[in-house]
């Protein structure tokens, strides 16, 4: 009996010591990614040291524990920081800026999560931008968060990459094809600016196999209210104004060949029409109508990423951002050579080049005191590590 | 028409940069195939090529590897994977699947990290 109980005991032992180590995980990574940059802010130069340029730096917890019957529930919440100065990126008020969620992920069945997560647009265009959607140096987040900044796209929403409140489905592997679907409750948001979002719909699919990669996305955005500063000289004054409901079309190919991977994208842009007659009141004296802040727009990129050798990896990219029904264009080109020290450490150079025409105002993202029409050129150093 | 002009620019860059790359892989089949007979360096290339195509194929193929942003050079049946993979345990993944491709004599590793 004692022999009995002894050994009952201790088989509840190792079975309580496997499970333990097979049916949970946590995983802590990240990236500290620092660069020098040169600017050319429309004829004001200017050197400065940010953080991100190659990759967000960031660090995250992430796991996912067993629940039996190939179905696991998984987690992921990650800051952006700017390892400069410590602080937290883009929003001071977020701890898990760029990623937030849990859910439920089936082998079979795919994933099912709800929190702050990337959209089903993004990761249709992802695979097709050469500096890999990068929030910092991508041009195709220059052009994409030209939106927030551009006079005559202010009220026409552009595709963010990450929503709150959000109900993200992603499917699993089938013959390299992924479908994803998100819908996402309102939102609000105090920083860079006060933004009360409304609902949003997000679905995509992709194929990748055999050095193709196709991918396309719709999302439509319903309509909601920003206070952002409309007059230059005057930067603290905030202006309250509607945000048009927005329809986004994605669409973006990839075509390996040898060590090149030839890379596009395309989005157009479309917003609701302003209703007639309807103002934005800057002073009670200004008003100006809401129909000059809602344009259409696209975003188009052709790119590369070359593999040079094993340790070093070209990217190229040309791109333009079109307002329609104004001048207002931006075209631009920008390349870049990553060189990998080891796995995990890498040294990197970036260069490009931006031309405004009429009122656009595109520029690299983090950068203030962009002028209507000017051009920016950019020259950046810098080192990412990633733990 | 400035636009025009910058598009060009970018056109031209990626067709040098597209040629450069026949050069160097003419260049280094050549000496490494050991005669100098044009249809042997041909045959070679042809052989890389299909097995470069084979490994990419597999990968793809693999269950739990993202293949999208992995790069496969292949010569005389040594393999050499770049690129990146999102996480630390697709990097042996990547090998595996290429050291099980026909032809596959050895499987150089040289992926890196990307947190996406």
């Amino acid at each position: 009996m004692r022999f009995m109980s002894q050994s009952i005991c201790g088989a509840t032992l190792i079975l309580a010591a496997g499970g333990a180590a097979a049916q949970s995980s946590v995983t802590l990574y990240g990236v500290a990614d620092v660069f020098v940059q040169y600017l050319d802010n429309g004829g004001k130069h200017s050197f400065s040291e940010r953080s991100g340029g190659s990759t967000g730096s960031l660090f995250g917890l992430k796991g996912s524990e067993d629940l039996g019957n190939g179905l696991k529930a998984v987690f992921d919440v990650e800051t952006g920081f700017n390892i400069n100065n410590g602080g937290f990126f883009a929003d001071s008020t977020a701890m898990f800026y760029r990623q937030s969620w849990v859910g439920v992920k089936h082998d079979s069945y795919g994933q099912l999560s709800f929190g702050r997560q990337y959209q089903p647009s993004f990761w249709a265009v992802y695979f097709t931008d050469p500096f890999r959607g990068n929030e910092v140096m991508s041009p195709l987040a220059a052009a994409d968060l030209a939106g927030a900044t551009d006079r005559s796209t202010l009220a026409t929403q552009y595709v963010s990459g990450r929503t709150s409140n959000s109900i993200f489905y992603s499917s699993p592997d089938m013959r390299g094809v992924h479908v994803y679907a998100m819908y996402a409750m309102p939102s609000t948001v105090t920083q860079p600016v006060p933004v009360r979002s409304g609902a949003m719909v997000d679905v995509a699919a992709n194929y990748s196999g055999y050095g193709f990669y196709a991918g396309v996305g719709y999302q439509y955005q319903h309509g909601s209210q920003e206070s952002a500063p409309l007059v230059p000289t005057a930067p603290t004054l905030l202006t309250t104004f509607d945000l048009m409901g927005t329809e986004h079309f994605t669409g973006a190919l990839a075509y390996r060949l040898g060590i090149v991977n030839f890379q596009f994208n395309y989005s157009y842009n479309r917003p609701k029409d302003a209703p007639a007659g309807s103002l934005v009141t800057i002073t009670p004296a200004v008003k100006l109508p809401l129909a000059s802040l809602v344009h259409s727009y696209s975003i188009i990129e052709l790119g590369a990423t070359i593999q040079a050798t094993p340790a070093d990896v070209i990217e190229i990219a040309g791109i333009e951002r079109d307002v329609r029904g104004v001048h207002d264009n931006t075209p631009g080109i920008e390349v870049g050579v990553d060189h990998s020290l080891s796995k995990r450490t890498s040294l990197y150079m970036r260069a490009g080049y931006l031309k405004n025409n009429g009122s656009a105002n595109m520029s690299w993202p983090g950068v203030t005191g962009v002028a209507s029409g000017s051009k920016q050129v950019l020259a950046v150093l810098g080192m990412t590590h990633r733990f | 028409m400035k636009q025009n002009k910058v598009f060009t620019l970018v056109g031209s860059a990626l067709l040098v940069l597209a040629s450069l790359d026949v050069h160097a892989q003419s260049s280094a089949a050549a000496p490494a195939s050991g005669r100098s007979y044009a249809s042997d360096a041909k045959a070679v290339k042809a052989a890389d090529r299909a097995l470069q195509k084979n490994v990419v194929r597999a990968l793809s193929k693999t269950k739990g590897l993202r293949a999208t942003t992995i790069t496969v050079r292949a010569h005389n049946g040594v393999v050499i994977l770049e690129g990146t993979v999102p996480e630390q345990s697709q990097v042996g993944l990547a090998t595996q699947a290429a050291e099980g491709v026909e032809g596959v004599a050895s499987v150089t590793n040289a992926l890196t990290l990307s947190t996406l």
